[in-house]
């Protein structure tokens, strides 16, 4: 086994690390300081751009991660100290105490409603107060509660002690003491996150000094349905209905008075999220004015985003440069008086104002990396390099996420990936022997198909959570006499570790082979459950949990006898289903360990080798008869460097590396199989050129690439004098510049951020910058124009455009409706254009024109699509499986992504990307096998009509017709569970393991076998 | 027929597992209070129910059935939720044709941060079936009287 790696920060990032590093089979220690896992995104409403609900999305994320066997987690813990070097770090940590025994407390939160202190509520960023006695956030993981040991009465004062009384699990002990541990790891992974900048350090937008001049955050909270106002736009000051509402960009970011000069690069979009959530949350809603310096949507999908908000009624966007806010004394309201382009003055009333605050590096962050030595950069972030954006300067500790910089959330999860790849590197060289001598026997479960169903049902009390309301004795006692039913038992606490094995125990006692728990939600408790009957020597699926707490006693406190009624009823139903529930198993398919990379640009060579750095042979399959990609022709990399060192360089060690075998001047022409065993039959682009060959492998990387636009806008392609950025760069490094050049201009969008191309090329903002940047130093005489819709250098790239202004590059701004106009005169060129600012039309002559365009997809990226059977988007890039959570897998498992295939990005985040598209594809290739899932779908081919209806709506592409049976049959490693393809077969030949026809008609019938049957009973199943 | 004031319905409700069941627990960790006449059977998506379901549903006499899955968008399985939608707005014209209110098919979305959006739905649900009355079954009844309507030029 690997020695452990330690991923600090428990958001969204580090919660990425830590799995995919589990899924290598690495083990890891997760360390939270707050007292659940989730980081920021929990506190969010919705995800931009898609609106995902971040609840909904990040959850079983967090439990995956949480209940993965290889991934110890320690929240409410701070790190104290690392010492070490790369292999062998000391870590110690401090485990603050809780003052609850975790293990015994069920989260039940009785203590909660009893507790009698009041205080700010952190999670609802101090809107609202919680108890003394928490949890941070509902459905927080781990399930326990926490007491506030500033505010307990008990730990204070020594009075009180009311939470000890009513929990009568006795998990309360007020004299639990700081434990300190150390630990010993191969590497590090900081994932530490920011801080939301503070309202208070923009104090010219009047936050805390008017009431409803709130942050974007608080704001957050505001629209949950989970927070303060359950969703209602009302003023928490007053309670009045929020009817006009200003958004104002850049709060603190973008502004050298805040030492935040940098864009946070996530504002502009959360502002036109909430705009858009505001506008769905009420039709009240009078207006809702965003003022912005420049709209930044430069990530896959925003530009429409933001296209839909420009359109939407109601929502206005105002460039607007914000110099004032008052407030109305009378009325609450908020007076914004700004300026707008043209240098009018303009005064408008709101009701609230939000803030767009940005993102700060999280200060005792800043502290820890210094005493380490790791290297900040000016602004507080950790240093990286833009070769190795995952690597910290000290060797051994990664970093992801916004700990390394402003960026949204999709970001994040690459960079967590791939500092995850490079940390299993490390891990893998220093194998250790498993600490738990566990090794896992094949368990063998008792085989009962040929047995009468016997069901044993257990029913607990929770307490007095459920016993409170629930007449459990009853429900036991009449439970018995349920079809089927052998044995009956109540239980004070059903999940409490001698129970657990009581549940075993009772299988074995009244030979049980069915189980049914009724108790809380299987949500959190069903693999808990699982296991005990495992223990008992039965197949864990074999086990059905209904939820009479959650869903029964919780909710229906006063109407004990109903609720009474309805737990027995959820158990007939439960008992009913457990009769038709069948023992399922995971079964094992065998796989390859190869992997493919196609596409031999930087993102494609950065994943060949990540993947043969961790240990697997690769096959490299490029196009061209040349490596290299789109980088051959780039002259800098985004931070100065010469491209062509970084690309040679990059060529030379894929060459070099014994693991992978490179094929130039191959394409791939077909694909058979999936995950763990694919083949595919490269030919030569130029026939005659090599043969073909015939190859398999466990996992396919798509890095394709992207190319640029051709256009004969702007007189491209007609005059010489008119050429692209990449253009510009091959005359700079050929020094080929035209002789006597006094006046350069540069034009920004072309042929992006419009019909029939709605999405921003995202590079070109700081590609025009850089250049202009570069001639301007060693031309300061040169007079450069730049005409631009929106300047989108967004992060750091921020200090560039500064300095480009610093250096007297002029900007201009055009309108879309509005382009400039070229005309070529007696061999020069004119541009005719508007110049906002000033309010005129300018002609002016230039001798040359650098049009910065496009990116656009790979012309046949579709039959690469075909053949892998992955989406492309509308833009013809390729569509990744969730673009907030998984943005280099693919829906069919096995199929990764990474680079310009995805959507347009410079060569920095190109590599981060293929070094997680490369650490994903190493979970499966780690493997010794994969494993299918339990639950999924299988299909009667004596049934089967071979319609293809399932084979339409399965989002797995999991089912195919079978060559020999010409029916359909499910790959049941691909499948995963959703039982799609029951609901639209007719002859009722697909069905679904754990959610069958019988066993969903069993149950519910049962549950109504009290009500008179309908009169015209249908024949059916 | 019992009379409308003392009828005690019982409904029956999918929930799908990622969102909308979710959110029923949340509802209960809250604690917020709802009718108890709602029976919860869970399922991995609100795309595995097939219509027949519902249909045995109100042939084991239930008086009103909910469906509830993960907002457009927002489903685990990338888009089963679609499917289910389409599915549900043309069992509903069905049973409207075979005259049964269409009160006792409800269809709707939750995420699982809308504990309190649940509550609610159970309410409105509850009341909706509370005013249409118990299930009188497929007596076809409902056919006769569309037909008449047809005939009579509506």
């Amino acid at each position: 086994m690997a020695k452990p790696v330690m991923v600090i920060g428990g958001g969204i990032a580090g919660i990425q690390a830590a799995f995919d590093l589990g899924e290598m089979g690495i083990p890891v220690y997760l360390v939270e300081n707050s007292p659940s896992l989730g980081g920021r995104m929990a506190q969010l409403d919705k995800t931009f751009p898609t609106n995902d609900c971040s609840t909904c999305i990040l959850a079983p994320k967090i439990s995956d991660c949480y209940n993965h066997e290889m991934v110890t987690t320690y929240t409410y813990t701070d790190v104290l100290d690392i010492q070490g070097k790369e292999g062998d770090f000391q870590i110690k940590l401090r485990k603050n105490p809780r003052y609850i025994i975790e293990d015994a407390c069920t989260g039940c939160a009785e203590c909660i409603e009893k507790c009698p202190v009041k205080v700010l509520d952190e999670y609802n960023v101090g809107l609202v107060k919680r108890k003394g006695i928490y949890k941070y956030y509902d459905q927080g993981v781990p399930n326990v509660v926490t007491i506030d040991p500033e505010h307990c009465l008990k730990i204070n004062k020594d009075r009180c002690g009311i939470c000890e009384k009513v929990c009568d699990k006795r998990a309360i002990d007020y004299n639990q003491k700081p434990e300190e541990m150390e630990l010993s790891v191969a590497a590090v992974i900081y994932a530490a996150g920011y801080e939301a900048f503070q309202g208070e350090m923009v104090s010219e937008y009047g936050y805390l000094r008017h009431p409803n001049v709130i942050t974007s955050l608080e704001y957050e909270r505001y629209l949950s349905a989970s927070g303060p106002t359950e969703g209602h736009i009302q003023r928490i000051s007053d309670g009045e209905e929020a009817k006009k509402i200003a958004f104002l960009h850049c709060a603190g970011s973008r502004d050298v008075r805040t030492d935040c000069n940098y864009c946070s690069a996530v504002c502009c979009m959360y502002s036109i999220k909430q705009a858009l959530v505001t506008r769905e949350h009420s039709d009240e809603i009078e207006a809702i004015d965003l003022y912005y310096m420049d709209i930044r949507a430069y990530g896959k999908g925003f530009e429409r985003y933001y296209n839909t908000a420009e359109a939407t009624k109601g929502v206005n966007f105002r460039r607007n440069r914000v110099a004032r806010v008052e407030e109305d004394p009378d009325t609450g309201q908020i007076i914004v008086k700004g300026l707008d382009e043209e240098g009018r003055f303009s005064e408008e009333k709101y009701d609230l104002v939000v803030l767009g605050v940005g993102l700060k590096p999280n200060t005792q962050v800043t502290e820890m990396m210094k005493k380490l030595k790791i290297r900040v950069n000016k602004y507080g972030f950790a240093a990286t390099d833009e070769l190795d954006p995952l690597a910290t300067s000290c060797k051994g500790i990664f970093t992801c996420g916004v700990a390394a910089g402003p960026k949204d959330i999709p970001e994040s999860v690459i960079e967590a990936s791939g500092a995850a790849a490079q940390a299993a590197i490390i891990a893998r060289q220093y194998p250790e022997a498993p600490k738990k001598k566990e090794d896992k026997e094949e368990v063998t479960y008792r085989f009962v198909d040929n047995e009468r169903v016997r069901v044993g049902v257990f029913v607990c009390h929770c307490g007095n959570n459920i016993g409170g309301v629930v007449d459990v004795p009853r429900v036991t006692e009449q439970s018995k006499d349920l079809p089927f039913v052998e044995h009956s038992e109540e239980i004070k606490y059903l999940c409490s570790p001698d129970n657990l094995e009581l549940i075993g125990d009772r299988i074995k006692e009244h030979n049980l082979n069915r189980v049914v728990i009724a108790s809380c939600t299987p949500r959190t408790h069903e693999t808990l459950f699982r296991q005990s009957v495992a223990w008992g020597g039965l197949n864990p699926y074999l086990m059905v949990m209904t939820n009479i707490r959650d869903q029964n006693s919780w909710v229906h406190r006063e109407e004990k006898e109903k609720a009474t009624q309805k737990a027995l009823d959820l158990i007939k139903g439960a008992v009913a289903k457990a009769k038709k529930t069948r023992a399922l198993e995971r079964s094992r398919v065998d796989k390859l360990n190869k992997g493919f990379v196609i596409g031999g640009g930087v993102a494609g060579m950065t994943a060949a080798l990540q993947l043969a750095d961790i240990g697997f042979p690769v096959v490299l399959v490029e196009r061209e008869d040349e490596l290299g990609g789109n980088a051959n022709n780039l002259l800098f990399t985004p931070e100065g460097r010469l491209a062509k060192r970084v690309v040679d360089d990059l060529k030379e060690r894929v060459m070099k590396n014994d693991l992978i075998e490179a094929y130039t001047g191959y394409s791939v022409s077909k694909v058979d199989g999936y995950v763990g065993n694919f083949k595919l039959v490269l030919d030569p682009e130029t026939s005659g050129k090599g043969e073909q060959k015939e190859i398999e492998g466990g996992v396919v990387v798509v890095a394709t690439g992207a190319g640029e636009l051709k256009t004969d806008e702007y007189l491209s392609g007609t005059s010489e004098r008119v050429i692209s950025q990449l253009d510009l760069e091959q005359k700079i490094r050929d020094k080929n510049l035209p002789g006597e050049m006094k006046k350069l201009f540069m034009i920004q969008c072309v042929g992006s951020r419009e019909e029939p191309r709605e999405y921003c090329s995202r590079l070109c903002c700081n590609q025009a910058v850089s250049n202009a940047v570069y001639l301007k130093e060693r031309y300061p005489e040169l007079d450069i124009t730049i005409l631009y819709r929106d300047i989108r250098t967004y992060g750091y790239y921020e200090d560039n455009y500064r300095k480009a202004r610093q250096l007297g590059v002029k900007f201009v701004r055009f309108d879309v409706e509005d382009k400039p106009k070229v005309e070529e005169k007696s061999g020069k060129i004119t541009i005719s254009f508007r110049d906002p600012v000033a309010g005129v039309s300018r002609e002016e002559e230039a001798d040359l024109l650098v049009l910065s365009k496009a990116v656009v997809s790979r012309e046949n990226s579709d039959i690469l699509s075909k053949q892998l059977k992955v989406p492309l988007n509308e833009d013809g890039f390729f569509l990744e499986a969730h673009v907030k959570l998984m943005p280099v897998d693919f829906a069919t498992d096995g199929v990764y992504l990474c680079g310009l295939a995805h959507g347009p990005k410079n060569l920095t985040e190109s590599i981060s990307q293929a070094r997680a598209a490369a650490g994903r594809a190493a979970v499966v290739l780690t493997r010794e096998y994969l494993l299918t899932e339990a639950m999924v779908a299988q299909i009667d081919s004596h049934l089967c009509m071979s319609c293809r209806n399932c084979i339409e709506v399965c989002p797995y592409q999991a089912i195919e017709i079978s060559e020999w049976t010409g029916k359909a049959e499910v790959n049941k490693i691909l499948c995963k569970g959703c039982g799609s393809c029951t609901s639209v077969c007719r002859p009722h030949a697909a069905d679904l393991h754990g959610f069958s026809n019988q066993e969903l008609v069993e149950e519910m019938e049962a549950i109504f076998a009290d009500r008179e049957p309908a009169p015209l009973k249908g024949e059916g199943l | 027929m019992a009379a409308k004031e003392n009828f005690e319905p019982k409904i029956l409700a999918f929930l799908c597992n990622w969102c909308s069941y979710a959110a029923a627990d949340l509802a209960g960790s809250s604690r917020m209070q709802y009718p108890p006449q709602i029976r919860v059977i869970r399922v991995p998506c609100s795309g595995r129910i097939d219509p027949f379901l519902l249909i045995r549903a109100f042939n084991s006499g239930a008086d009103g059935v909910l469906v509830s899955g993960c907002h457009p968008g927002d489903c685990h399985y990338l888009d089963g939720n679609y499917y289910a939608r389409r599915r549900f707005l043309m069992l509903k014209e069905l049973m409207q044709y075979a005259g049964i209110p269409e009160e006792r098919v409800n269809f709707t979305w939750c995420s699982a941060s809308e504990g309190k959006r649940f509550a609610a739905i159970v309410d409105r649900v509850v009341a909706r079936i509370k005013e249409v009355g118990p299930w009188e079954g497929f007596d076809g009844r409902g056919f006769a009287r569309r037909e008449e309507e047809m005939a009579g030029g509506k």
